[in-house]
Parts: C-alpha cells; structure tokens; sequence
C-alpha cells in the first residue's frame, strides 16, 4: 500500500464519533522530515463537546477578576498550542528522542493538527528548525504532564543541537494533568488520560495502540522502514492533542463555573474549592464550597473549610461558629479534627473569652493531636486553660 | 561516674608488662615520630586563601602539597600518594580554590567513592571557603541532594561534590542539564584513588571515559587531581583510570607522631589442633580495657557479620559504665541517615568507640582516636595502613593493635611480620577493558551522546562492537554515526559496585503493617547470607529470614533473638570453554582461559555464637547462578599424585584449594570474595584432578591472569605458610581440616608442586 493510502486508512477513525471532514495535506516523499497535517471542522465533536467549546471558555476567561495557572488571559485562541510528543523512552534522560512533535491549533474554521515526524535519527535539526518555525506566534501551550516530560525533552535534545539551532522561544505552560490531579485524584484510580478520557470526555478509543508502545514500534520503523509500523501512533497522538481541546473546556468550565449548564460534582466542588485555597484566593474557594448542599456528603468537610477561610478572613465569630457547628456533625480525619478544635478552642479562648469552652475544644484536638508537634503545641494551650479556668 | 581511670602510656605499660598480653604480643614496634617538610606559600596563592590559612595557625605548606600547587599550575595532570593525616585535601583544595576564585565560570568536580566521605569533605571544602571568603559555591550531588536544590547546583555550583555512581546514573545521562558545568569543567579531583581497583575501579575508569567524551563534546578538556593511599602502582593505575600521563608527587612532607605497632596472636587453647582463642572475642577484650578507661577506640572487623557480633558484645559490657549510645557500629550496609549520626557523634566526641567494616578505612574525618585494633588482617597491606591511620590522625602517641584470627592468611602474617613492615604494599589492578563492563558503558556512552565514525573509546575496535550492539536492535546506524534506539534507560541497570546487577531489597517486617526497608545486599551474597532462616544482622539486631523472594529481589525479615548465626555452603561446577594460555611441565599443566562457572547455594548450618558448636541445619533452594569469567587452573597428571591413596588425593586438593585461596589474594590485591578457589577430583572438561581459581566477576577483572603469572610464589608462600604454622597434623588455620596427616599430606602435595614448578618445565 502506498503511503498516501495508508494514511487516508488511518484517517478513518478518530475519537468513537466520525469526523465529518478531514483532508490531508502535504508530506515529503523521501528525504528530511515527514510533516502531517489534519483538519478538523471546528463543530466536530470529540467525545461529548464539539472542539469549538473553548472558544466559549476562552472568552470568559478573559473577564475574571483574578490569576489562576489554568487561565490563558489577554489572549486569543489562536494563541493557544496544544502540544503532545511521542519518544524512544518513558524515563528521560539525554538518550530519549522525541520522534513525533504533535501540536495543534486553531485556524480558521478549523482546528489544524500539525505533526512532525522525525523520519530518521540524524534528522532532528530539521524537526526542530519546523518546529520553531511552526510555533511562532504561539504564547501559550497546553499539555498533559508536559511540565515535567514532554517539555524537558525537547530543551535536553535541542541542547545537544543547539549549535545548529535558534532558541527555544518562551510562553506559558498550562499542565492539564495538575489540573486533573487537583481534581479527580481520590475520584479516579490513575489520572492518566487513557483513563480521564472515557470517564469524563466521553471519548472511547477503538483500534487504538497503548501510549508506551511508542518507543517499540519507533525502533520497528527504524529498522524497516515502514510506515505503517508506526501509523498507529500518529493517530494515537492525534486523539491526545483533540483530548486536550476539550478537555482544557471541561476543566476550566467547572474550576470557573463558566457555564451555567455545567455543574461540578460536590467532590469537584470540594477540590476545586481547595485549589483555590491553595492558590490564597479565599473567596473564590468559599463560593465553591458554598454550593455543596446540606445532605452531600462532603457538606461538612466544606462547612470546616469555610469556617476556617472565614476565621482567617476575619469575619464575625457567629458566622464561623454556625459552620463549625455543621462541621461537627461527622467524624473528619485526624488533621482536619484539630484544625477545627484548635481553632474552636482559639475562638473561645481569644474572642470569646470562654476558656472553660475553650478547654474542652483543646481536650478534644489533643485526641487528634498525633504529631510530637501537635501534640506538644496542644499540651501548652490545655495547661494554660488550665491555670485560667482553675487559678 | 568512672572509676579510677588509667591513661595511655599506663596501659601500654600493663600491655608490656602483664604475662597475659606478653606472650600474646609477638611484634611490638615503634614507629617514630617524623618532622615535617615544608615550603613557603605559592606567591601565587590567592591573599585570601593565605589568609585563611594562616588564621588556622598554617604558615607554610608541606612540600607535596606544595609540590600539588604548582605543578596543577603547570597544566599538569597529577596524582598524590599521601598516607592517612598528612593534610592531602589541600593537595586539591588550593590549585582548584585559586583557579575557581579568578574565574567566576570555571567549574571543578570532585570525586568521593562514597557519599559519606564527599559529605565529610563538602564540610572541609566549605569551611576553607568561606574562612578565605571566596564567592564559590560547593554543594553535593548525590542520591540524598533535595530536588529542590539540585537545579541550583547543576546552573551555579563552582564545585560540585559527588561520587561515581552518581555521575554515572544520574549526572552523565542527563547532561544536558548541566551545559554550564560541563562547557567549563577545568578539573576533576578524585579522591582514594586506590579504593578504585578491581570490578569497581574497572567500571569507573569507564565512567571516567564517558565524563571526558561529555567535557569535550562541551569543548573542555579537564585537568585531573588525584590523591592515593600507599599501593605499589599509583601512577599505573591513575593513569588506567583517567587515560592521561601523570605527574606522581610522592615526596611526603608531613609529620607524624610517635605509633606503637601490636601483632597480638590469641592464645592457643588446644595445642595439638592448634586452635586458638577467637581473634573476635580478644580484640573485644582489648577494645574493652580502653573504652572502660575512656579512650576514644576504634575496632575494626573484616565482615559486617563480625562488626554487629562485636557491637552486641561491646555495647552489653560497657553498658553500665558508658551508657548505651556511646559505642557504635558502622558499615556499608546502614541508611545514609544512621551514617551521618554515627559520623556527627564521632566528630562531636559523645560517641567514644566505633566498631567498623571498612567502610571507615576512607578518610572520612571522624577527629581523634588514640586506639585502633583491627580484629582480623584486613586482607592487604594498604588496608591494614589506612585502617591503623584512623588512630593518632593529628598528633600526639597512638597504639595500633593487629589481632590475628585462625585464618591461614592471618596466620601468615603473624608469623612474617617482614612481609608486612618491610614488602611493598601491593599493586591495585584494574581491566577497563573488560569486554562486559566496556559494553555497558559504550551503551551508556551512546545514550549520552550518538558515537560518529572514527570516535574512540578506550583500547578497542569500537566499531565492531557498535555494529554488534546495531544488530542487536540497541544502536541505530545511519549516515556515519551510532544512535541509541532501545527504550531503556541504560544506567539504571548497571551497577558500578556489586558483581550481580540486581540487588536484594532487605524488609523489616517486625511490626505488622508497617513494613520498612533496612537495607540491600547484592544477589550473590544474598544466596548465602538472605536465604529462608537465615540470621541477618543489622545494627546488632538479629533478623531472621522469612522469606527470599529471589525473583522479586526482596528478603522478608523479622526481628528474633537467637543465641547462633548462619553460615550456608555454595557447590560450585567448572566448565572450561576457552584455553588461551598454558605452560607445561612434567606432570602439571598450568593454564589460563575462559570458564564457566555454575554455583548453588545447598545448605545452612546454625552456629551457637560461644561455641561455635553447630547445632542445626536446612536446605536452601535457589535456583543456580552462572558465572562467565577468567579462570587460571592446575591440572594434575596422574604421575603427580603417585602413591597417593586415591580417598586421600580428594582430601589433599581440598587442603591445597583451602591455602591457595587464602595467600593468592596476597599475592594479587584483591578481597578473597573476588578471587575463588576450586578444587575437583575429576575436571569437567579433562577428567584430570585440578584446582580451579576465578576472578567472581563476569568477564573476569585480570585476578586469574596475575595468579597464572605469579603461581610460584604463591606456591612458595602457601608452602612457608603450612611449615610455619605450630599445629601437629592440621589445624583450620593452615590446611583447614584436623583429620590426622592432613598437614603432611598437604606439605607433600605442596612440595611436588613447587618442585614442578622449578624443575619440571619441558
């Protein structure tokens, strides 16, 4: 089969919906890299959102008041590259080639996957010279674990050719996969995209070769030469980078609450709520944890949350005493139960100037007190209750 | 809280003295005290280092380390001989803090064999640093280095501190990330150069191969600073291990204080078997009578079997006296974490004894003590002097005490106290190009970076092994050059020091539901040492074996008290597949080649501690190891062994097998863990009674190869050895067996050997 055919073969499936137009564009016959490029229509469907759901997302973006790493702000979808690699490795290290720079980007009405084969070992050069050349432009890249894989590959290799090479160029680095992490990281056994595809995309694989056959079937190319030992693969990356686009919607449309028809689970609610925490954005936490119900199951975890962003907001002890009072009604794990009576105990010691209360907050946050730390910063605030409630 | 407490030159008097120590002392000599050499600072030397130096009370330098300074000046590439205490870091220190300290880019390496002692001299490195008040950053990289910081040492370390498995897992396959170092790296210091000899030195003069294909790559071309103990060979093997010619500084110009040196052999206890009192259980005796006088000890046991045997015994006698923290043990095997502490308490001086592997004979900086008693020969003449260097490092008298156990080789010693105060300390040998070791790093080497047509590396036809490793389906071959094409991350399955790739992990599993992992054993040892029932010890905490999980490379332990050890037996098969060299005589042959070697570990025996009784056994099933090395072997026509009883010609090899394995490491450096002896009736291969040595590492290290060349003088040795020894018919200490005429019989077979081996060439 002549290689043009066999791509059109590989053409035919991508995603479990049929893409209802693609064409294929240029490749080189024999020498130097191979280039190939797909289009997607825009409308197309990838799992359960059409591919052009992020132009939605993106617009929103740009009014929110606040920084957050998921945010591509003053920027237009164009802007936006989406970048997945393929390598001869799964363990890094100068070695490793990155063989397959796939990228993707919108255009107009369609969203173009461009991907970049490199056809023999001593062509990288010339993978890397298209590839500065098909990044221009480019401000912001969206990767799943390219943080700490994909992207540190590509600086090692083009290190070792940096004589022949212009620079890397700069942008910002959205990492979806901590975003998954953030969220799903008790919710999924793994948050490997093979596995965040089907359970939150919608998107199924049929015919599809694992990720780390890669590198196996590379070296079967490299010996052979022959292109349909390592066709699976293009379409494989494919599918990654057309998961990042919706992906990126799905992600972002729950942590912002962009879309008034998209509803976070609570446990999502719960993480997301944290993330913000963690980022120092209280309020923005506080408006998430606010819409997990009464009857949920992570209703008093997020009561605990509130009421200590509220503590440390400095709002009325009222209003973060009603939500220690949820907090209570079920048994949380050690760590947050003496956060929630340490700070019970602060409240009525400092504020309230209930230490007989405040003693027994501290007797119960010393049962939870299981660090020498803890348990030694526990003992002092019990012994001087102590001497206040009995002088 | 002490009781009357003698000092040192007391005790050496009751040593003298005493009727006890007396007949057991058999050399008792005085090393005096040597007066320093010196000469000025280099005029040259940074005002701030001078400075620095002279705050320290040092106004001139010895004349090897000056000697260092200028000829490292001179674009030298050199190595240092400095025996232990003689200011070596200085050596290095100096050129490389004057050159780092005008040139803000430039970069040095230094090279510890082990991270506890780069932790010891990043301490050193950093004080002479900011003392001098330079603007150099020195950090180690090492297993234990946080990510946090490593970035910062890899883009702005001036001099970074690691060790040669480090740089071999974890710098060189990733050297991308270190451009800056790599584009300025002016020097490489390595250090205990002489601890880098067999398998070990062979890997690392490979590493060291690879590290300057990266340098220069990045267009440097380093300068190397190496410093050894006392071997026979330094210049050989500097120049082995860096590939470049050297300079040799070994005028020494340090001081020394006054030493008393001590062969003290254990009494013998039954004169006709000749059985003497355990060297173990009279060097703890005499670690005691200084530690209970509150002298600061160090006892040194050969196995790490022996150190946690010593460690209990100590650690219950001194209890009362000392308190339980004050004694403590230290080897190879413990997590970095105990090491460390054990290193602190030691500098710190609340730890006041140490029983130690040799782990300790490494220059680690561990502040002063006056006793050192080494409970066994340490096996080589360099070892015994780096280890009696722990004692009396700075100044003022030091006793060293030789205590001399059972073993043939001890017993040699004991008896020849010339061989060991008067003979050349031993050579180190190295094999770089051991075809397996050589291709492991070329795979290395071609992950790092593509190899193109015409490049080298090391003594080889490089480009055969490159189209092997391409047929192979390992490197892939276009347009002139070699590039790696295999998934795998080709460090991470080679180790630099065990023979066998795989470790055993050992884990604690005392305490259910909280499995942790105390330590690793190479999978060789482990088929004697981890095996099911096994006593394992650690921190003088006796472990038993559960179960070895042979394939998941894991040992199940848990904590027992039991009053025995375990000691396991290995059946060894030879198979020989290349015959390469051989010398004929009358009725011996003496050849050299390529064999093959099965072994398998058969049974256990439970050995009561006091006794020594053996009170139990079991089977150990684990499948066989195979073995391709270089062997050296003798083969016995039958002429030879002539009105000798057929049952005892069996029993003769044995005895012969025992001596050789014991003096042949004399002879060519090496532990006698590296060097087998085998002894069969009926030879695979030729149905001719043989005795078989082997080097125990794949592909072989030279050991064989030296036995083969010198086999007469090990002959004469061993011979000397049994006609020395005080025994009647035959002791464990020479032939190894007590059945009558054992001894005679070997003495016979010996005596024909050697007579062969004059007379009996064609």
């Amino acid at each position: 089969m002549a290689l043009i055919d066999r791509l059109a073969f590989y053409h035919k499936e991508i995603g479990h919906r049929q893409p209802q137009e693609e064409t294929t564009s240029h490749h080189d016959e024999e020498a130097g890299i191979l280039i190939l490029e797909k289009k997607y229509p825009r409308s197309m469907h990838h799992g359960d959102y059409p591919l052009d759901s992020l132009f939605a997302m993106m617009a929103s973006s740009q009014t929110l008041p606040f920084a957050h790493p998921l945010l591509a702000k003053a920027t237009t979808v164009d802007q936006l590259l989406f970048f997945d690699t393929e390598t001869t490795g799964l363990y890094g290290g100068t070695g490793t080639v990155v063989f397959l720079l796939g990228l993707a980007f919108f255009e107009d009405d369609n969203l173009i996957v461009r991907q970049l084969f490199l056809r023999d070992a001593y062509l990288e050069v010339e993978l890397y010279l298209a590839f500065l050349a098909e990044v221009k432009g480019k401000t912001h890249f969206v990767s799943y674990n390219g943080k700490a894989f994909d992207w540190p590959q590509v600086v090692s290799r083009h290190t070792l050719l940096r004589a022949s090479l212009p620079p890397l160029p700069t942008f910002t680095h959205i990492d979806l996969l901590h975003a998954a992490r953030r969220l799903w990281k008790d919710d999924l056994p793994s948050c490997r995209l093979a596995l965040v595809e089907p359970e939150k995309l919608g998107v199924f694989r049929e015919k599809d070769v694992a990720g780390d056959m890669a590198p196996t079937l590379y070296y079967e190319y490299l010996r052979h030469k022959d292109f349909s030992i390592i066709e699976p693969i293009f379409h494989h990356n494919a599918v990654d980078l057309l998961s990042l686009v919706t992906l990126y919607t799905h992600i972002a449309n729950r942590v912002f609450a962009f879309s008034s028809n998209v509803t976070p689970t609570h446990e999502e609610r719960l993480r997301i709520g944290l993330w913000y925490k963690a980022l120092s954005l209280p309020k923005q936490a506080i408006g998430m944890w606010e819409g997990i119900g009464k009857n949920e199951t992570f209703y008093a975890k997020a009561q605990l949350e509130i009421g200590c962003a509220l503590h440390q907001l400095g709002h009325p002890q009222d209003k973060v005493l009603s939500c220690f009072g949820e907090a209570q009604r079920v048994q949380h794990t050690a760590k947050d139960s003496l956060l929630l009576f340490t700070t019970l105990a602060k409240i009525y010691e400092h504020e309230r100037k209930e230490p007989d209360r405040a003693l027994y907050y501290a007797h119960l946050a010393m049962k939870s007190a299981l660090k020498p730390k803890e348990n030694e910063a526990t003992q002092k605030r019990i012994h001087r209750l102590t001497k206040k409630v009995r002088p | 809280m002490f009781p009357y407490q003698e000092d040192l030159p007391s005790l050496l008097h009751q040593l003298k003295t005493d009727p006890r120590y007396q007949k057991a002392i058999t050399v008792w000599r005085t090393i005096d005290a040597k007066e320093a050499r010196t000469a000025d600072f280099p005029p040259s030397l940074d005002r701030r280092i001078q400075e620095a130096l002279q705050a320290r009370g040092i106004v001139a330098l010895y004349r090897h380390q000056r000697e260092a300074f200028d000829r490292v000046m001179q674009k030298e590439h050199i190595v240092a001989v400095t025996p232990t205490a003689s200011g070596k870091s200085l050596c290095y220190h100096l050129p490389v803090l004057q050159t780092l300290s005008k040139d803000q880019e430039a970069r040095a390496l230094f090279l510890f064999p082990t991270k506890a002692l780069a932790q010891d001299q990043k301490q050193e490195l950093y004080a002479l640093i900011s003392e001098s008040n330079l603007p150099i950053n020195t950090d180690t990289y090492d297993g234990d280095t946080p990510a946090s910081i490593r970035q910062k040492v890899r883009l702005a370390g001036h001099a970074v501190i690691t060790n040669p498995d480090m740089l071999h897992a974890a710098i060189l396959p990733h050297h991308t990330k270190w451009v800056s170092f790599f584009e300025h790296l002016r020097y490489i210091v390595i250090d205990e150069l002489h601890t880098y000899r067999g398998v070990f030195g062979s890997h690392v003069a490979n590493v060291i191969r690879r590290l300057k294909r990266i340098a220069a790559y990045y267009g440097a071309h380093p300068q190397f600073i190496c410093t050894s103990a006392t071997i026979a060979n330094p210049l050989e093997l500097a120049s082995l291990i860096t590939g470049e010619t050297l300079r040799l500084i070994d005028q020494n110009g340090a001081p020394t204080a006054r030493k008393h040196f001590l062969f003290y052999n254990p009494p013998v206890v039954n004169a006709p078997l000749n059985i003497r009192k355990s060297a173990t259980l009279e060097a703890r005796d005499l670690a005691a009578l200084f530690l209970q006088n509150n002298i600061p000890t160090i006892l040194f046991a050969r196995s790490r079997v022996r150190v946690e045997i010593l460690l209990s015994y100590l650690n219950e006698l001194i209890k009362h006296r000392l308190g339980a923290k004050t004694i403590r043990g230290y080897r190879g095997g413990y997590l970095p974490s105990e090491r460390r502490e054990i290193e602190r308490g030691l500098r710190e001086g609340d730890v006041i004894g140490v029983v130690s592997t040799n782990a300790l004979e490494l220059g680690v900086d561990i502040g002063q003590l006056q006793v050192c008693i080494l409970a066994g020969y340490p096996g080589s003449i360099a070892s015994t002097w780096q280890q009696a260097g722990r004692a009396g490092r700075r100044q003022g008298e030091s006793v060293i005490i030789l205590v001399g156990s059972s073993s043939p080789i001890d017993q040699y010693v004991m008896a020849h106290p010339d061989y060991f105060f008067t003979q050349n300390p031993e050579h180190a040998r190295i094999h770089p190009d051991n075809l397996i070791i050589l291709i492991d790093h070329i795979k290395c080497a071609a992950f790092e970076l593509p190899f193109q047509r015409g490049d080298s590396f090391g003594d080889i036809e490089l480009e055969t092994i490159l189209m092997y490793l391409t047929e192979q389906g390992i490197l892939h071959h276009v347009n002139q050059a070699w590039y790696w094409m295999n998934q795998s991350f080709p460090a991470n399955a080679i180790s630099l020091r065990s023979a066998s790739q795989e470790n055993v992990i050992i884990i604690d599993r005392t305490v259910t539901g909280n499995d942790r992992v105390i330590g690793e054993m190479d999978r060789f040892s482990a088929m004697t040492l981890l095996h099911d029932e096994a006593i394992y010890l650690h921190q003088g905490i006796q472990y038993q074996v559960e179960k070895l999980d042979y394939e998941e490379k894991k040992a199940y332990v848990r904590e027992v008290s039991v009053d025995y050890y375990t000691d396991a037996n290995l059946a060894v098969s030879m198979q020989v597949l290349i015959e390469d060299r051989q010398q004929n005589f009358a009725n011996i042959g003496v050849h050299y080649g390529e064999v093959a070697v099965h072994a398998m570990a058969t049974i256990f025996k439970k050995i009561k501690f006091e006794t020594h009784d053996n009170i139990g056994s079991g089977p150990i099933s684990l499948p066989e190891e195979e073995l391709h090395t270089t062997g050296a072997w003798i083969s016995f026509e039958e002429n030879f062994i002539a009105g000798i009883e057929q049952t005892d010609v069996e029993r003769g090899l044995l005895s012969m097998a025992h001596i050789l394995s014991h003096v042949a490491p004399l002879f060519v450096l090496c532990d006698r863990q590296d060097l087998h002896v085998v002894a069969q009736r009926k030879a695979i291969h030729s149905q001719k009674p043989t005795i078989f040595f082997y080097d125990r590492y794949p592909g072989g290290v030279g050991l064989s190869e030296q036995v083969y060349q010198s086999l007469e003088i090990i002959v004469d040795a061993s011979l000397q050895l049994i006609q020395g020894c005080r025994c009647d018919t035959g002791c464990p200490s020479c032939v190894g067996s007590e059945a009558t005429g054992a001894k005679s019989l070997a003495m016979q077979l010996f005596n024909r050997l050697r007579k062969e081996l004059l007379f009996g060439a064609y």
